[in-house]
């Protein structure tokens, strides 16, 4: 029987997430499967019919689109959609619609969760929980940018410069590795009677010759990916790049007039996103005075700009940003010390806040802090004084604006020698008042980046073991963490900003990133970590145990999809030359958004409500 | 409009304003700097600890202790008042500096076990649902009168409402609540007290007024009660003492350091960010704490006498100095619904006598008047606060007041203890010793079905007391005295001992005190399950089950030394950690380098 | 033909059963056919292909069946049934290029003698779905004769009639290839199938059936009749 019916199982074992599947189960997964056919127009899915089902779209196309009219999704041949009738009201408001005659294969609910069942993989795929709507969300965020995007209308043979390598099909595998080592390319195209047949890359040559150990002189032909999908060199990158993360391919072969002209690869398209920061970063390194590191800041909002359309992560859009601070950073110290001499002994200069969390954007505040050898005298003063100024002053200029809390290098208070450092932290533990807290936000998050970072190193182990043993400092810790609440109202309602210029948003700077920073900031402390990005944090929490695993993927989903939200709206605001700020409109979010955000903000509100059962006292305020 | 809907009113507002404040403290998110220096004021903060401190049993029971124990009731002021004092110098202070601040976190450290951690955490939770009891008491007493229904009922109401205002309220332990909640309470208590104060000796200071003449000027209002009391075969009131000198001690010692372990009142200390102010917050709290306390002698000496003078309107013998049952007035009434006043006419006469029939020589003469026994059968201590107010005629809206203040002092320290129980559970026990792998919203979850378990038993111990709420609450100290404050005190200051004592002494105080209550109570204060019968002559050294405590402590202390003495001693750092605590903190700072 | 049409099919099956006397058509043909007027939502249809030795029903022989049922405009891949049939007769070069079927394999294969029972009892009261469904309801006439002695009877919806008709309604002038099974689906789009087997030609009719009632009736709420032969 399973052969009979072949043709349906090869058709599903080549999409995700049924690739994952074993042989045995995906032979007999077609018996599962009803066929169904919607005419173009129609509306999809036919709730008439079917309540909880898998879709698999074997033919035609199907477009999602939410209550606005926009766009969420589109699905092609291969692609899935799954309708769970558990969502709530708010999600079940897309009104999908056959763009063309669409056949599908559907997949019943129980049948489903017996696949799920049996195979890990691929329950870790369709896990329907909240954590994975969100992860889910994220995606239809930024594919959500894909589709706007005025600044990526470029056509893909603007990244395919190189001329593609192309053998011919019966050439030994060895041969062809031969030649991409020699060309340096990790693909190459296969063709049979000058017809494109084929692609072949280093991936290939690893699965299914290496590791399965093939002879190395079987001809290409046996291990090359031969459904090829191929793009025209007038096709915009937005699509490209679209259609590769659909198909989870890493290879297009861009054609023109029928004949391959390049290969367009996903490295090929983050280089080109990070083109930017890379050279960003380069000019830094060139500039000569703080008013070329000021020209080069000029820049950074659109880069912003740039990176959110091309759906990086707000991870990956901090760590550009931080990594840039980082730069200007080394480089006006660079300039300090060629202007006032060598130091008179060592120094680190520490970055602070979220540059030193790895999560900045464009223009955060400036925070800093230095710390001086313990060989300090106090003839040195003045030399630290004015390295200080030099370089918190050409920060500001280049549009890190003064730390409003007066944390930084410049402000003598945080231009200490090591042990004077060691007190203001023992002091602060010991004594956690509400300015303590206030700057442990800062000073707690703290990361060398210029100097002797030995300096840093000694100081911070003492701290952490400080932390580590105080309970009494923790537990204020967590009561400044509950501070920031996340804007959900008793009824699951948003409660919005209430001051006339904000009105009818949210603020989610400070109540949805930052009370997932502070949540991370104290299991770090409470445990002894040195990690400072909050994603790390995280992780390093999960992994000595001081945070379950359902508990570190909510989170880091919730951060993620807060982020990029803060992201989109941001890069709005920047289009439209207004300055970016955390207020995000409310009518700005879809009812799916809305609930997504609202799941986030619930796992907020769960974490905050665990700490309070762990340290009764931190609600005592 | 009539007390019911006064007092509605009244409860409903107070409610209203708890939940308001709450409300506003919670969706004032603080921006990212504070403005220096903001913080909470050590005044505010006192109120707030004081509102933690005094509890149904400071606010309902100890007046009515007081109006019938006389100065016997004396230990309740002094026990807790100098248990707050010990807890403030002796404890706070080095507990602190330890950075540890939930007692189990403090002796699985100092003892270096975690076995000494869990006997710790079931130590705490057994003292602090005993403690919790109480409270429900005091919740079930003002409900029953407020709804004017049976005291059961009233106490079921009181656990709903203490269910919603710990389980799902999120205004627990906001400090400006607290606050609100001080101020509601001292305010019922101190109100009535000046008018009665201002009926009887014309003096409008309570605390001033029992040491005054009566508004007469006659008398001393102290001579006049000795006298209307003797007069009827009570003991005379200043004189009264309960049980032995020597009970009276140990009952006083066993709350004094009862105290010191009960979670809710230690973790108010730590709150306060600066050690300066951590100080002037204890002070401060002791002047609010002081504000009650002071006036509760006057509060029950003259609920005492109005009570004395309602029921016996003339000189003691004559007929008609007894007043009719029919023409009993509305307060009788009302707390004859409430089952906790009962008369039970015995002689027949249709008039109420109230004497102490235990009094042989007093029972003759009553005999002689044609008295056959006290026909009082029951008046609950509990209820004098509550209706004092009524006796002394006093407006509706006062009466109202004083329901809405009890209820504040008993559900503010309620749910403050209910949250550490949880805590305890959730967390010290579940978490960290039973189940590490758990979620957070399990945690979550385990948490609160801890809180509902409390609140569950603590409202089956109501219904079934073993005595009237501040002896339950006497309880409370007393294991927590057994148990934990020993091991606090030789964690601090006493670097020899080690695990194996203290977790044998902490077992042997709680358990040798438990052991002499249930045969004293009846086991888990089941009646009827005692082999001794709670009966002075049984009581060992004549010290009462409630000031057993301090006993158990004493064997504590005595075992934990033994044990630590046969066994090896603890490991270098930690007595190193020992000698550190108790060096002031600038010293320690010094000796890094 | 013209006695259905006057008096119905179910008319038909009732007298037929009255004649007949083998025990496996009186069970076949006691389940009454259902009523023209039944949505189609609600009627079970069988979507059948045989593969054959040639298009000759007497002399020819059946080498494959396969089936899908049509259950609710779905096709229920669960019920998807196929079997290969022995046989002795020497295989045309012809055929086996198309039905790439060896005479090695029908030699293993069932004889139509067991087949042909589970069949009719499977095809009991529902309807019979093929493209130019002449050939299977040939097929199963002649070998219902030769086993049982008795006419074979059954509702047919043909998807190669359907394609007519609406070509025939909508004045639209075809070339007869237009109506083969291949192109029909690719003018509606629908994917090309490259195995070629009596099971997977079931499947594709039943595809091509719901594509067709789709045009037929946008909303879903035609009846038998509408599709009926």
């Amino acid at each position: 029987m399973e052969i009979e019916l072949k043709e349906i199982r090869d058709f599903i074992a080549q999409h995700p997430p049924f690739d994952v599947l074993s042989d045995e189960v995906l032979n007999n997964l077609p018996k599962y499967l009803t066929i169904r056919y919607f005419r173009q127009g129609s509306t999809f899915p036919d709730l008439t019919v079917e309540k909880k089902s898998l879709y698999i779209v074997r033919s035609g196309a199907i477009e999602i689109r939410d209550q606005h009219d926009q766009l969420i999704d589109k699905l092609a041949e291969g692609d899935i959609y799954l309708l769970d009738e558990r969502l709530d009201e708010d999600s079940n408001k897309f009104n999908g619609a056959c763009v063309e005659d669409t056949l599908v294969y559907l997949l019943g609910y129980s049948d489903l969760e017996l696949l799920t069942k049996q195979s890990e993989n691929f329950n870790r795929q369709f896990n329907q929980s909240i954590d994975e709507r969100l992860r889910h969300a994220v995606e239809l965020t930024q594919s959500a940018d894909m589709r706007d995007l005025s600044a990526m209308k470029l056509e893909v043979n603007a990244l395919t410069d190189r001329i593609p390598v192309i053998l011919d099909a019966t050439i030994t595998i060895q041969n062809a590795a031969k030649i991409m080592n020699d060309e340096f390319v990790s693909s190459i195209l296969v063709t049979d009677d000058n017809k494109l047949v084929g692609l072949l890359t280093d991936k290939d040559i690893r699965r299914r010759c290496v590791a399965v150990g093939l002879d190395f002189n079987e001809p290409i032909s046996i291990i090359m990916t031969s459904d090829l999908m191929t793009v025209s060199e007038k096709t915009l990158l937005s699509e490209a790049l679209l259609l590769m993360t659909r198909k989870k391919i890493n290879h297009l072969p861009v054609m023109k007039d029928n004949a391959p002209i390049g290969i367009l690869t996903t490295s090929d398209i983050v280089r080109h996103l990070s083109t930017s920061p890379t050279l960003i970063a380069t000019d830094i390194y060139k500039a000569n005075s703080v008013d070329a590191l000021k020209r080069i800041s000029i820049k950074l909002p659109e880069l912003q700009l740039q990176l959110s359309l091309s759906s990086a992560t707000a991870k990956h859009i901090g760590e550009v940003f931080s990594s840039i601070t980082d730069s200007i950073t080394c480089r006006l110290l660079e300039l300090a010390e060629e202007q006032y001499g060598t130091p008179p002994v060592e120094y680190v200069w520490l970055a602070g806040g979220s540059q030193a969390r790895n999560e900045q954007t464009s223009h955060s505040d400036q925070d800093n802090a230095l710390i001086i050898s313990e060989q300090f005298k106090t003839e040195y003063a003045d030399y630290f004084k004015n390295l200080a100024d030099f370089v918190c002053d050409g920060l500001n200029e280049c549009g890190y604006v003064y730390c409003p809390g007066d944390a930084m290098a410049k402000n003598i208070q945080w231009r200490q020698p090591l042990s004077k450092w060691q007190e203001y932290f023992s002091h602060w533990i010991s004594s956690p008042e509400p300015k303590a807290l206030m700057l442990s936000s800062i000073f707690f998050d703290l990361r060398p980046v210029y100097g002797n970072f030995f300096l840093f190193e000694e100081l911070q182990n003492k701290v952490l073991k400080q932390t580590e043993s105080s309970e009494f400092f923790i537990s204020h810790m967590v009561g400044n963490a509950l501070t920031h609440q996340p804007p959900l109202g008793f009824f699951r309602n948003f409660v919005m900003v209430h001051d006339d210029k904000h009105k009818n948003t949210l603020d989610v700077k400070h109540r949805g990133v930052v009370p997932i920073v502070d949540i991370a900031r104290v299991l770090a402390l409470d445990n002894g970590l040195k990690e400072t990005n909050t994603v790390d944090r995280l992780d390093a929490a999960l992994a000595c145990k001081a945070l379950s695993i359902e508990m570190h993927d909510n989170l880091i989903d919730a951060l993620e999809y807060i982020g990029s939200l803060r992201i989109r709206h941001q890069a709005k605001q920047i289009r439209a030359g207004l300055s970016a700020d955390n207020y995000l409109p409310i009518k700005e979010l879809s009812g799916l958004e809305k609930n997504h955000l609202k799941d986030s903000f619930s796992i907020i509100k769960t974490m905050h409500q665990v700490f309070e059962t762990r340290y009764p006292s931190s609600r005592m305020r | 409009m009539d007390l019911q809907t006064i007092t509605y009113t009244f409860v409903g507002a107070t409610f209203a304003l708890y939940i308001g404040i709450a409300f506003w403290a919670r969706a004032s998110t603080t921006g990212e700097f504070y403005v220096a220096g903001k913080g909470i004021h050590p005044v505010a903060n006192g109120m707030a600890t004081a509102a933690d401190w005094m509890s149904a049993a400071s606010f309902i029971s100890m007046a009515g202790l007081i109006a019938f124990n006389g100065y016997g009731a004396s230990v309740f002021l002094m026990g807790w008042t100098g248990g707050y004092v010990l807890l403030a110098l002796l404890l706070a202070p080095y507990l602190r500096k330890f950075g540890k601040f939930t007692v189990p976190e403090f002796i699985g450290e100092r003892y270096y076990s975690r076995t000494a951690r869990v006997v710790a955490v079931i130590c705490l939770i057994l003292a602090s649902i005993t403690y919790v009891i109480g409270q429900m008491k005091g919740i079930g007493v003002a409900f029953s009168r407020f709804l004017e229904t049976s005291y059961e009922t009233g106490l079921y109401m009181g656990m709903g409402i203490v269910f919603i205002y710990s389980v799902l309220g999120g205004m627990k332990g906001i400090t400006y609540t607290q606050i609100a909640q001080y101020c509601v309470l001292i305010f019922a208590y101190t109100v009535p007290a000046i008018f009665i104060s201002l009926n009887i000796t014309g003096n409008p200071i309570p605390q001033l007024g029992i040491l005054s003449t009566m508004a007469d000027g006659n008398s001393y209002m102290m001579d006049k009660l000795n006298t209307v009391v003797s007069e009827l075969g009570f003991n005379e009131y200043t004189t009264q003492v309960m049980g032995s000198k020597l009970n009276m001690f140990a009952y006083t010692l066993t709350l004094m350091i009862g105290t010191a372990g009960l979670p809710h009142v230690i973790i108010r200390f730590f709150t306060v960010p600066k050690v300066k102010d951590a100080r002037s917050t204890a002070g401060w709290a002791l002047v609010f704490i002081a504000i009650l306390y002071t006036t509760a002698p006057a509060v029950g000496s003259m609920a005492r006498l109005n009570l004395m003078n309602t029921i016996q309107t003339g000189p003691v013998g004559e007929v008609t100095s007894n007043i009719e049952y029919e023409k009993r007035p509305q307060w009788f009434k009302n707390w004859e619904k409430t089952g906790l006043l009962k008369f039970e006419d015995k002689n027949g006469d249709g008039r109420i006598q109230y004497y102490n029939e235990k009094n042989k020589e007093f029972a003759a003469k009553a005999e002689s008047y044609g008295w056959k026994g006290n026909e009082m059968v029951k008046v609950d201590n509990d209820i004098m606060v509550l209706a004092n107010p009524e006796i002394a005629k006093l407006p509706n809206w006062v009466i109202a007041l004083v329901v809405a203040g009890g209820l504040a002092a008993a559900l503010s320290t309620a749910a403050g203890l209910l949250l550490a129980i949880a805590s305890a559970i959730s967390h010290d026990l579940l978490k960290g010793i039973f189940k590490p792998e758990i979620s957070e919203s399990q945690e979550l979850m385990a948490g609160r079905i801890a809180m509902v378990g409390a609140i569950a038993m603590a409202g089956y111990f109501g219904l079934h007391p073993p005595g009237f709420a501040a002896g339950t609450v006497a309880i409370a100290f007393g294991l927590a005295a057994s148990s934990i404050f020993p091991a606090l005190m030789m964690g601090i200051f006493n670097k020899k001992v080690n695990r194996q004592g203290a977790v044998a002494g902490m077992i042997a105080g709680i358990g040798i005190t438990m052991l002499y209550v249930f045969q004293h109570k009846g086991i888990m204060f089941i009646p009827g399950t005692s082999f001794l019968g709670d009966m002075s002559p049984n009581w060992f050294f004549g010290i009462s089950p409630n000031a057993f405590g301090c006993v158990g402590a004493l064997i504590n202390f005595a075992v934990a030394i033994g044990v630590s003495k046969v066994t090896e001693a603890p490991p270098e750092h930690i007595q190193h950690l020992v000698e550190d605590i108790r060096v002031p903190a600038g010293a320690s700072a010094a000796s890094d380098h | 033909m013209m006695l259905a049409k006057l008096f119905g099919k179910d008319y038909l099956r009732k007298r037929l059963l009255k004649k007949t006397k083998s025990s496996v058509m009186r069970e076949y043909l006691s389940t009454p056919f259902p009523d023209n007027n039944d949505s189609l939502m609600n009627v079970e249809i069988v979507s059948l292909d045989f593969e054959t030795t040639g298009l000759e029903i007497e002399r020819d022989n059946v080498i494959s069946i396969g089936f899908v049922d049509v259950i609710n405009l779905g096709i229920n891949l669960g019920t998807s049934t196929h079997h290969l049939i022995a046989t002795n007769a020497k295989l045309p070069e012809n055929s086996v290029v198309i039905h790439q079927i060896t005479d090695n394999a029908l030699v293993n294969g069932e004889s139509i003698a067991t087949v042909l029972p589970d069949l009719l009892k499977h095809l009991t009261g529902k309807v019979l779905l093929a493209h130019n469904a002449k050939v299977e309801v040939g097929f199963l006439n002649k070998m219902c004769q030769q086993f049982y002695g008795s006419d074979f009877l059954i509702p047919v919806i043909d998807t190669q009639y359907l394609a007519k008709r609406s070509f025939d309604r909508k004045n639209i002038s075809y070339k007869s290839a237009e109506l083969r099974m291949f192109n029909l689906r690719a003018s509606l789009n629908m994917p090309a199938y490259k195995a070629h087997n009596a099971l997977m030609d079931a499947i594709a009719t039943a595809e091509l059936f719901l594509a067709l009632v789709s045009k037929i009736s946008p909303k879903n709420n035609a009846r038998l009749k509408d599709v009926l032969c």
